[in-house]
């Protein structure tokens, strides 16, 4: 489903991804780990076509579409969702209008017909329990005056009513307290089929008690230094990413 | 008289067949103000020699003074746009008074459900109470010496409207006052003419909407003076909708007594030049005022807000929110000056401008400032502008929502943050229709 191969990026002149080889196929969830400053977020921004960054060299493929010229909407109709790190506040911009637009945006691309705006607050409003979002929120402006883990399980919210094929979770763990991380292990684990894939970007092993990695890789300054299963990320708890270093 | 004809007769037509110039009214307030305004006019002339002044140090109105503007006196066939008409029938104008072109016009006028709790009359219909009322408050809280357009507005008074609100009254409906310029062929100049008196303990809405669908340069100058009383509360929704070549320079004046409350939402677009000068006289203690607005400019709209509020007593408190979005190659101006005086002691003052420009040749001239005599007081104030935010834009597309739809999203929250402070939903709908109808 992603193909990434040698890519190398940087920002304003700096490199960041000194060339990644990455493959995901349906029906996997894969976990890049790494410490700060190692590229892990750039990465999972690469993908889903943050402007800023300058593509150096390397090509990322999704579905054996060239996906690099595309714009960031234009790579979410294929299917690619990016839970953002600090998802962004929409001051004046009520979640139900962005939701249903972002929801309509992607149905139309399709060619399936638009939701009724009863058939959306009903998937809205079952959603939204199942992920615990406060009805309350739902009336409010796009992550407004939310907690950090409202805004994390707002992720997860979009992420469910969307359905995309491919789910990256940039370090959607971050700053959570274990019913929040929970939370996100049960949508991630209730989305997962064997047509779509995740990749999990993540500091920490602790996500992974909820989420059973098919692959897990460690990204150290740029380059994925080391892959394996999932007991590599217990190792790594373990030892820690000094003991990649070492390795390298 | 043949001087002043002159003089005046570089900027008006017609100005023989104006009855009202040669004859006194019946309110001898209005004599007075008609005479000092016209001396102001003569003395100062059309306002081109001002432009030099700080005061307008952004926004040249030597364009209005090339213009010739025909007044009229009476009301001549016209049709209107379904949109203006959208604007006339809503909901929310069940109780209005309609102008056009200057004039009363009694045909889309109804204040039938109201007339229990305030009484409203145009000064010509006045009775002698009334003109007790106008004599007593219109002209109180303008200078015709030190603003040449109030001078104006007051040398060509010919009607006027005086609304005065009964002691204790609550009032929930909101009284609509829609001045509109039609689409005649003609350079229209109107100068309308508002005193609100609210009394004692009353609480009511007003709205105050200029409309111009002319295809000629309009000119509509005007002027409102309301004097809220003690612990009174008016929500005054103010609009304009000008036309690309309209020229509106308004003042409005508000004077605050004890623990009285003035809430506004001002929200402007169109024209070629446009300034909404607002004075609020916060008198005496414990008086509180709320000002809201929003400004969209397209093309070469020029439109400048400038705020003055004086605090004069203890423990009065102010806000101000105002907010613009610019397109194409219009220019804004925002100024919004609040004063302390020494003896404002516990004075809370707070004002911010923030700014969405959506091109890169548009220019904005955004200045709060605060001049403070007292020492125990709380005031802040703020500007900003800026393009839409790479962040914001980045995890709108992320979400599949293509950059325009997300650039319309972000607009129309941006200005949904000032309509949001309208506390009656229908008037909340009345300015949501009234954006949407912009594109926004």
């Amino acid at each position: 489903m992603l193909k990434i191969k040698n890519l190398h990026v940087s920002i304003a002149d700096v490199k960041i991804l000194k060339g990644i080889d990455l493959t995901v196929n349906s029906g996997e969830i894969h976990a890049i780990m790494g410490p700060n400053g190692s590229g892990k977020s750039t990465l999972a921004n690469v993908i889903a076509g943050k402007p800023e960054y300058t593509i150096d060299e390397g090509t990322i493929n999704f579905n054996n579409t060239p996906i690099l010229e595309l714009t960031p909407d234009e790579r979410a109709k294929l299917g690619i969702f990016l839970a953002f790190q600090y998802p962004v506040e929409l001051p004046g911009i009520p979640m139900k209008q962005f939701i249903k637009t972002a929801l309509d945006s992607k149905l139309k691309s399709q060619n399936i017909k638009e939701t009724t705006i009863r058939e959306f607050n009903q998937m809205l409003k079952v959603e939204s329990e199942n992920i615990g979002i406060n009805q309350k929120l739902i009336k409010r402006s796009v992550n407004e005056g939310f907690s950090g883990g409202e805004k994390k399980r707002n992720e997860m919210l979009q992420m469910a009513l969307l359905k995309p094929q491919l789910s990256v979770l940039d370090e959607t763990d971050s700053g959570l307290d274990i019913d929040a991380l929970k939370t996100v292990g049960q949508s991630v684990n209730k989305l997962s089929t064997k047509e779509n894939a995740t990749l999990i970007v993540t500091h920490y092993q602790r996500l992974l008690n909820y989420i059973t990695p098919t692959q897990v890789h460690v990204l150290i300054d740029g380059k994925i230094s080391k892959s394996g299963d999932a007991q590599l990320a217990k190792e790594l708890e373990l030892r820690g990413y000094d003991w990649i270093k070492s390795l390298v | 008289m043949n001087k002043i004809k002159n003089h005046i007769e570089n900027h008006f037509e017609n100005l023989d067949q104006i009855k009202f110039l040669n004859t006194p009214s019946k309110i001898s307030k209005i004599n007075e103000l008609r005479k000092n305004g016209m001396d102001s006019f003569i003395n100062f002339g059309f306002p081109t020699e001002i432009s030099n002044t700080e005061k307008w140090k952004f926004s040249n109105i030597n364009p209005i003074a090339r213009e010739k503007f025909l007044i009229t006196s009476e009301i001549t066939e016209y049709t209107t746009t379904p949109f203006v008409n959208s604007l006339i029938n809503h909901k929310a104008n069940k109780n209005r008074l309609v102008f056009i072109d200057g004039q009363l016009d009694k045909k889309n006028t109804d204040i039938s459900y109201i007339l229990d709790d305030c009484l409203i009359t145009t000064f010509n219909n006045a009775n002698l109470s009334s003109n007790e009322i106008i004599n007593n408050n219109l002209g109180n809280l303008i200078n015709t010496e030190n603003d040449i357009f109030a001078a104006i507005n007051s040398a060509f008074l010919s009607d006027g409207l005086l609304i005065k609100i009964n002691k204790d009254a609550k009032i929930t409906e909101p009284i609509s006052i829609l001045f509109i310029t039609t689409n005649q062929d003609k350079k229209i100049a109107t100068f309308p003419r508002i005193l609100v008196v609210c009394e004692k303990d009353s609480e009511s809405s007003i709205i105050e909407g200029h409309i111009s669908y002319s295809n000629q340069p309009s000119l509509n100058l005007p002027v409102a003076e309301i004097k809220i009383n003690d612990r009174a509360h008016l929500n005054h929704y103010r609009y304009m909708i000008d036309n690309p070549q309209g020229f509106h320079i308004a003042n409005t004046k508000v004077s605050l007594s004890e623990k009285a409350h003035y809430n506004s939402l001002s929200f402007s677009t169109g024209s070629k030049i446009a300034r909404n000068a607002v004075e609020i006289n916060m008198n005496e203690k414990y008086s509180y005022c709320n000002l809201n607005g929003l400004y969209i400019t397209e093309d070469k709209n020029h439109i400048d807000n400038h705020i003055n509020i004086n605090h004069k007593n203890t423990n009065t408190k102010s806000n101000i929110f105002y907010k613009g979005i610019l397109k194409d190659a219009s220019k804004a101006v925002f100024s919004g000056r609040v004063l302390v005086e020494r003896n404002a002691q516990k004075t809370e003052a707070t004002q911010s401008d923030k700014n969405l420009l959506l091109s890169p040749n548009v220019r904005i001239n955004t200045k709060p400032s605060l001049e403070i005599y007292a020492d125990d007081v709380q005031c802040g104030h703020g500007a900003t502008a800026s393009y839409f935010a790479d962040d914001a834009m980045f995890y709108m597309q992320s979400r599949g929502i293509d950059k325009k739809t997300s650039e319309q999203l972000l607009i129309q929250g941006f200005a949904e943050e000032i309509v949001e402070q309208i506390p009656s939903p229908l008037i909340r709908k009345y300015f949501s229709d009234m954006l949407i109808h912009q594109s926004i």
